[in-house]
């Protein structure tokens, strides 16, 4: 029953996939300017010389034929060349994703650590002077953009105490430490997992107070077990199931990267990669990132569905 | 005595330990808020390639601060008075400098000069520009130490040319060298050789022990890092966690300029901002075609008027903080410069005066008019640059005072600099007047062919190449642009160059607003960089890196 449900979204994939590529590729293919944009203004470089580049990069045709050019060879698992760097797409995503992985892996990390024991205590002990506090920040840190605290962090850590890096991955033209890399870890992560945090925190604390207000964790309490044991083996891991599916939808944002942070602490990661991919019009590394990351959607609302089967017996799927 | 012994060791140890710390690699590390898409400039053509490669990248001719062509791998610039110029100009002859090696140990001759040009002109190469190399006849190789370029007609912008050049030993081997490791890994003759690449993150370069000066050579690592905008480098430089900028806007000199950790590198560009006014019509269907003038910019006094009507100093002053300098005409420095043009002065009475000779009377709105018809201009520059709206705005104001309306109407840079196959505005010629940054290079032969000449006029006929927006046609013009291509002395082609400078400034097809700044940040503790507006390909700070230094 289950494979045949696993195998039908699987199916259901693959024209959901081909409609966010072609729609990405011609939408890309609307916007004035294209790869050969910068040297439209140069007087150093002709027209004859365009047009040669044009046909030369496989510009001059048609855009379905371009399409499908790019389809078929992605099926195929060639991925194609960068327009600017003339590298391949794949190395391109290969140099920069571990570098996100890193930061976004350890920011969920950190953002769940917090999230949980305050969601459950917030939740607890509702209205208390720490749940006060909690929802306050939390309210703050969801509504804060990354590009403003970012900006406020650098100039308070970095310009006026001078305690920690204001970007970059490493202190260039010294032998990699743990103790600099995390020094260059701290602003990002303390950034992005306050985002994560503050989302999680509001969502496990509603999730709580819905479970502690049920027939059975009354029961539970009337029939005198301890205020630990209800909490944590009887409301939290019933609170906890649709945390883990929105953690679950949240994991291509691992890959994808984080925009606006990366942007801010100069982190080469894939949402810069795919940013200056963009404003460069290289098709083929903003074709391959969009597949690959619509793929992983798709993989990961699929693996959300099947956790929750699991977790929770009273869903069935057919 | 042996505990003594010991004890000395370990005293004179901590010394040399402590003289090891002192004598510290110095490093300097400079924030690029563009990635290179690669290191080879024939192919790759974003700017902060230039100043990437120039630490590596050698080119036969380069320029100084002063305008001046002087020899890096060539022994000599060659000139008609050398004999390095054959009478005709068709032949020059390059006598390369002795003991030049490549960064690999490989030493440089003649055959690497042969191979750039086969190389640029290899069709299997997606070269971005094969200008002057398409001309190249062949080139000769009578011995290590000398290469003989035989152009077909004569090319006079040949001095800008091998910049730089290729090495054949590491790129001659491959069919083509659009994606060889060169191209991110390059081997050069310059001071620096690039030792890593970490994608988005940094590119490092350590000092080359082949260069022929290395001892001379005071930094040892060099790093280009990649920061995502010029915002987010001026805060890693005033935290310290960088030592240069590169490449600032006007509007950010006043965050650095009061911090005395910081110097501000500043120099007067070959580009600049100016005013291009459209000649023929802008109304379809006959927009761009030169014989429909158009009603409004197609009377020269109107240009003029336009001209003096404008208060250059206090755009200076207000918004370039007082450190442009004036636009006067097309060449600002260097040797094809005619220093005789000075800015246009401010002079709304003559303004007010043209104008009325040219029949525009002023109308009850204070706005002109002649005929029932309004004297009003739109005004277009590229979307979501400050300075250019602040710019706009002051335009706006000074055009008011003598009864000229202008109106803004901005597009993307992409839209504006379209093609003519996308039917851009600027190529097909629907535009009254555009604002933007051009400029010629040190040698203004292009620009100014590609700019003035009447036979590039973007048309169906011709493909809509060319960049004689204007749509101008001036016999006079025409034959100094002419006369500049076409002769050998560098003295005459100053001196053709000067005069068309002179006729445009009587024509006035462009009205030239300020220069650009070229303008770099870096922490006080960097030393020996002087400010060069000139370049073969760009003007780049990094010319003479390999003076730099730290001093902390």
């Amino acid at each position: 029953m289950k494979y045949t449900f696993i195998l039908r979204r699987l199916l259901a994939a693959v024209p959901v996939l081909l409609i966010i590529t072609f729609a990405t590729f011609f939408l890309m293919q609307l916007l004035p300017g294209g790869p050969l944009a910068a040297y439209e203004n140069n007087p150093e470089i002709s027209q004859k010389d365009i047009e040669r580049l044009r046909h030369e990069m496989g510009l001059d045709r048609p855009i379905p034929l371009q399409y499908w050019a790019w389809l078929k060879n992605f099926v195929q698992g060639d991925w194609g060349y960068s327009f600017t760097t003339k590298r391949p797409v794949l190395t391109e995503i290969w140099d920069r994703l571990p570098n996100t992985l890193y930061l976004t892996g350890i920011s969920l990390i950190v953002a769940l650590i917090i999230a949980i024991p305050a969601g459950i205590i917030s939740a607890t002990r509702q209205y208390s002077a720490f749940d006060h506090i909690t929802t306050t920040l939390a309210y703050i840190g969801r509504s804060m953009p990354v590009f403003y605290s970012g900006l406020l962090l650098i100039i308070i850590f970095s310009i006026w105490l001078r305690w920690l890096p204001s970007g970059g991955m490493q202190t260039l033209g010294t032998r990699f430490s743990l103790v600099d890399s995390l020094r260059h870890l701290f602003l990002p992560v303390l950034s992005l997992s306050t985002l994560i945090a503050a989302k999680y925190v509001r969502f496990l604390r509603t999730s709580m107070l819905e479970v502690i207000h049920l027939d059975y964790i009354r029961t539970a309490a009337a029939k005198g077990l301890s205020e630990r044991v209800i909490i944590f083996k009887h409301a939290f891991r019933n609170a906890a199931i649709p945390l883990v599916t929105v953690v679950a939808i949240d994991l291509p944002v691992l890959f994808a990267g984080a925009l606006f942070t990366e942007t801010i602490y100069s982190w080469p990661g894939m949402g810069r990669l795919f940013v200056d991919a963009a404003t460069r019009f290289d098709y083929s590394v903003v074709m391959g990132i969009v597949a690959a990351i619509a793929f992983l959607v798709v993989m990961s609302n699929l693996l959300a569905d099947v956790v929750y089967a699991i977790l929770d017996p009273r869903i069935t799927y057919s | 005595m042996a505990k003594r012994g010991v004890l000395f060791l370990m005293l004179a140890a901590a010394v040399l330990g402590l003289c090891g710390i002192a004598n510290a690699q110095k490093t300097i590390t400079l924030g690029v808020y563009q990635e290179p898409e690669n290191l080879n400039t024939y192919i790759g053509v974003q700017t902060v390639i230039t100043y990437v490669h120039k630490p590596f990248a050698e080119y036969l001719i380069d320029v100084n601060e002063k305008g001046e062509y002087f020899p890096v791998l060539a022994a000599e610039v060659p000139t008609l008075e050398n004999g390095g110029v054959s009478k005709d100009g068709l032949t020059i002859t390059y006598k390369l400098r002795k003991g030049v090696k490549w960064s690999d140990g490989a030493p440089f001759t003649s055959a690497d000069v042969k191979f750039t040009w086969e190389a640029v002109v290899n069709p299997k190469n997606l070269v971005k520009s094969k200008s002057g190399y398409d001309l190249i006849q062949s080139v000769e190789t009578p011995d290590e130490h000398t290469a003989v370029v035989r152009y077909k007609e004569f090319y006079a912008p040949f001095l800008t040319r091998f910049a730089p050049v290729l090495p054949k030993h590491v790129l001659g081997k491959f069919e083509n060298i659009n994606d060889a490791p060169y191209n991110r890994m390059p081997v050069g003759t310059g001071p620096f050789m690039v030792t890593e690449w970490a994608s988005g993150n940094y590119i490092a370069m350590a000092k080359n022990p082949h260069y022929r000066d290395a001892d001379k050579v005071k930094v040892d690592k060099l790093f280009f890092k990649i920061i995502p905008s010029r915002e987010v480098g001026i805060a890693q430089l005033q935290a310290g966690d960088i030592d240069g900028v590169w490449d600032l806007i006007e509007t950010q000199i006043p965050m650095m300029e009061n911090n005395p950790a910081l110097a501000l590198c500043l120099s007067t560009s070959l580009t600049s901002e100016r005013l291009i006014l459209n000649h023929s019509t802008p109304v379809p269907p006959n927009n761009g075609n030169p014989d429909f003038p158009h009603p409004i910019l197609g009377d020269l006094k109107v240009r003029q008027a336009i001209d003096c009507a404008i208060d250059r100093k206090a755009i200076v002053d207000k918004l370039l903080f007082g450190k442009a300098q004036a636009g006067a005409s097309e060449i600002a420095h260097g040797w094809a410069a005619n220093r005789d043009l000075k800015p246009v002065a401010y002079d709304p009475e003559k303004a007010k005066k043209l104008l009325d000779e040219a029949g525009w009377k002023a109308g009850p709105d204070g706005i002109r008019q002649k005929d029932g018809k309004k004297l009003r201009l739109k005004i277009t520059t590229t979307t979501g640059n400050k300075l250019r709206e602040m710019v706009q705005q002051v335009l706006v104001d000074q055009m008011k005072k003598v009864g000229i309306e202008f109106y803004i109407e901005n597009v993307p840079s992409s839209v504006l600099f379209g093609s003519w196959a996308n039917d851009a505005d600027r190529k097909k010629g629907r535009y009254d007047i555009m604002m933007y940054t051009t400029g010629p290079g040190i040698d203004p032969h292009q620009q100014f062919e590609g700019y003035f000449h009447s036979k590039n006029i973007p048309t169906e006929a011709n493909g809509g190449s060319g960049y004689n927006y204007t749509r101008h046609r001036d016999a006079e013009l025409d034959k100094w642009i002419d006369a500049g291509g076409k002769s050998i002395s560098m003295a005459d082609r100053a001196n053709a160059y000067r005069m068309a400078q002179k006729r445009t400034y009587e024509i006035v097809p462009h009205i030239y607003l300020y220069q650009r700044l070229t303008i770099h940040g870096f922490r006080s503790h960097v030393k020996g960089w002087i400010p060069n507006g000139n370049g073969i390909i760009d003007a780049v700070e990094t010319w003479n890196v390999a003076d730099w230094d730290v001093q902390k």
